[in-house]
């Protein structure tokens, strides 16, 4: 069953055609990892999932129906579907628990004492009981991340895009993201997650994407990516492997 | 240590001259502080009209800064162009004249009182101040938190309400400080409709009792004294709203 689906997506920067005739579908219970070089089109990709960019033609399905620039329609969708941005993008006058908690009742319309209690739960699942009362600058990236996740976890989406959620964190912080992550997709929550980190492509997601150039190249299992002797696929993993 | 050594040497310089100038001219001037004594009332007076114009002034500026700021970052072209013709206008304006077209303009047409006059044309004047700093603080919000606020699916009056604006105004503070210092010390311009404000009632003892100078000196104190008592709430409720 198909939670969300891209047809035919065309996208340009300027004179910068950045995705072109992109089709890919989501379906429930999916972990799909996003992987190719930067500039290939990935972050545009996932930013077009829940419109926060829209494209210049092709649709957009959520749940089978038709994402349009309505505000309603907007709210509804977005609701609905989590967002993980690469700098934490935490709202800076806010606690971590109001900043989970916010979108609760923005959005929800929950009154703040109970959208505070839900946040709280989403804080200790994400192993930040203990900083609750802190603001984003007294947490390291880690954290913040982690907040970050459970601010989309908080409003029960029916699936969580993740942009490249460890790229601008210390390498001795990715793990503890990674490992947020990693329990999420257990739990059977639908997931696509634009990455770098191989062993996460490799080892967690049940689906992988590969872009190269605006388009998508391969839409496969990473038992069969990792094996393809695919030129190009060797080559994107050899630069990988040495930039590592 | 140093640093408040140099305070105290700067402090104690500026003491002496200021003496040195006091006993140089009170041997061809004869200071006569006791008949200004005697008008202390009067000085009060002043003090409060000059407070309650300020204060009125501060309300009726931060409102027309706000919905000027507003117009000028509204996506709606006409709201931006009025914004800043209103900006330009005000600013390109000496207080002076907008004090004089206000006063016998409006005045002899809507029939106003000096009073309302005089808030009203502090209030146009500093109002475009205010709307620029304003403005610079929506615009210092990190664009990040906005999309944060989107893609939970907030509408965009609820990202100006409870993301941009809380942060835009604590980030304005300090120059808002900055610019009811100068509201308090332009209002001085209103004593030229004869509103009793501290600096007419200085020229008014002057006049009566040809104790001129002193009652110069005496105003030059009490705008001192007003303004850096400003100064020092403001630091403090500076430190108060700062976000950690």
């Amino acid at each position: 069953m198909s939670v969300l689906e891209l047809k035919n997506i065309y996208k340009s920067f300027g004179d910068t055609q950045v995705l072109r005739d992109v089709s890919f579908s989501v379906n429930k219970g999916d972990v799909v990892a996003i992987i190719g070089k930067s500039g290939a089109g990935k972050t545009t990709m996932l930013r077009i999932m829940n419109y926060l960019i829209p494209p210049d033609s092709g649709e957009v399905y959520f749940h089978n129906s038709k994402v349009i620039l309505d505000r309603k329609v907007l709210r509804t969708v977005r609701s609905k579907i989590g967002f993980v941005f690469q700098r934490f993008n935490l709202i800076r006058h806010l606690t971590a628990l109001d900043n989970v908690a916010i979108g609760l009742v923005k959005v929800k319309g929950l009154k703040w004492p109970q959208a505070r209690e839900l946040a709280l739960k989403k804080l200790k699942e994400v192993d930040l009981a203990n900083r609750v009362n802190h603001y984003p600058s007294q947490l390291s990236g880690g954290q913040q991340q982690r907040v970050g996740i459970a601010r989309a976890l908080a409003m029960e989406p029916d699936l969580i895009l993740f942009d490249e959620p460890t790229s601008a964190l210390d390498p001795s912080l990715v793990g503890e993201v990674m490992t947020v992550i990693k329990r999420l997709s257990a739990s059977g929550i639908t997931m696509v997650v634009v990455t770098h980190e191989m062993s996460f492509a490799k080892n967690i997601a049940n689906r992988l994407v590969y872009m190269e150039e605006g388009q998508i190249i391969y839409d496969t299992t990473p038992e069969q990516f990792f094996l393809s002797n695919d030129k190009r696929v060797r080559h994107f993993l050899n630069d990988f492997l040495e930039a590592v | 240590m140093r640093r408040n050594f140099a305070r105290v040497l700067s402090i104690s310089l500026f003491l002496v001259i200021a003496a040195v100038i006091y006993f140089s001219l009170s041997k061809v001037y004869p200071f006569n502080w006791t008949v200004i004594a005697r008008y202390s009332k009067l000085f009060i007076d002043g003090i409060l009209m000059t407070l309650k114009i300020s204060g009125f002034s501060l309300g009726l500026s931060l409102t027309i800064g706000m919905l000027v700021a507003l117009a000028r970052v509204s996506r709606i072209d006409f709201f931006n162009e009025l914004g800043t013709l209103y900006v330009w206008f005000f600013r390109n304006m000496p207080l002076l004249v907008i004090i004089l077209l206000v006063y016998y303009g409006m005045g002899s047409v809507l029939n106003i009182d000096r009073f309302l006059a005089g808030v009203i044309s502090l209030s146009l004047f500093e109002g475009a101040y205010v709307a620029e700093i304003f403005r610079a603080g929506i615009e210092a919000v990190p664009p990040g938190e906005i999309e944060a606020g989107a893609a939970l699916g907030f509408y965009n009056h609820q990202i100006m309400g409870s993301i941009i604006l809380p942060q835009a105004f604590r980030i304005s503070i300090p120059p808002l400080i900055g610019q009811l210092i100068s509201l308090v010390k332009d209002s001085s311009l209103v004593s030229v409709i004869a509103l009793g404000d501290i600096t007419m009632r200085a020229r008014q003892i002057g006049t009566q009792t040809l104790a001129t100078l002193e009652a110069y000196l005496v105003l030059a104190g009490i705008y001192l004294l007003m303004t850096s008592t400003l100064s020092i709430l403001g630091r403090y409720l500076e430190r108060r709203l700062a976000i950690p």
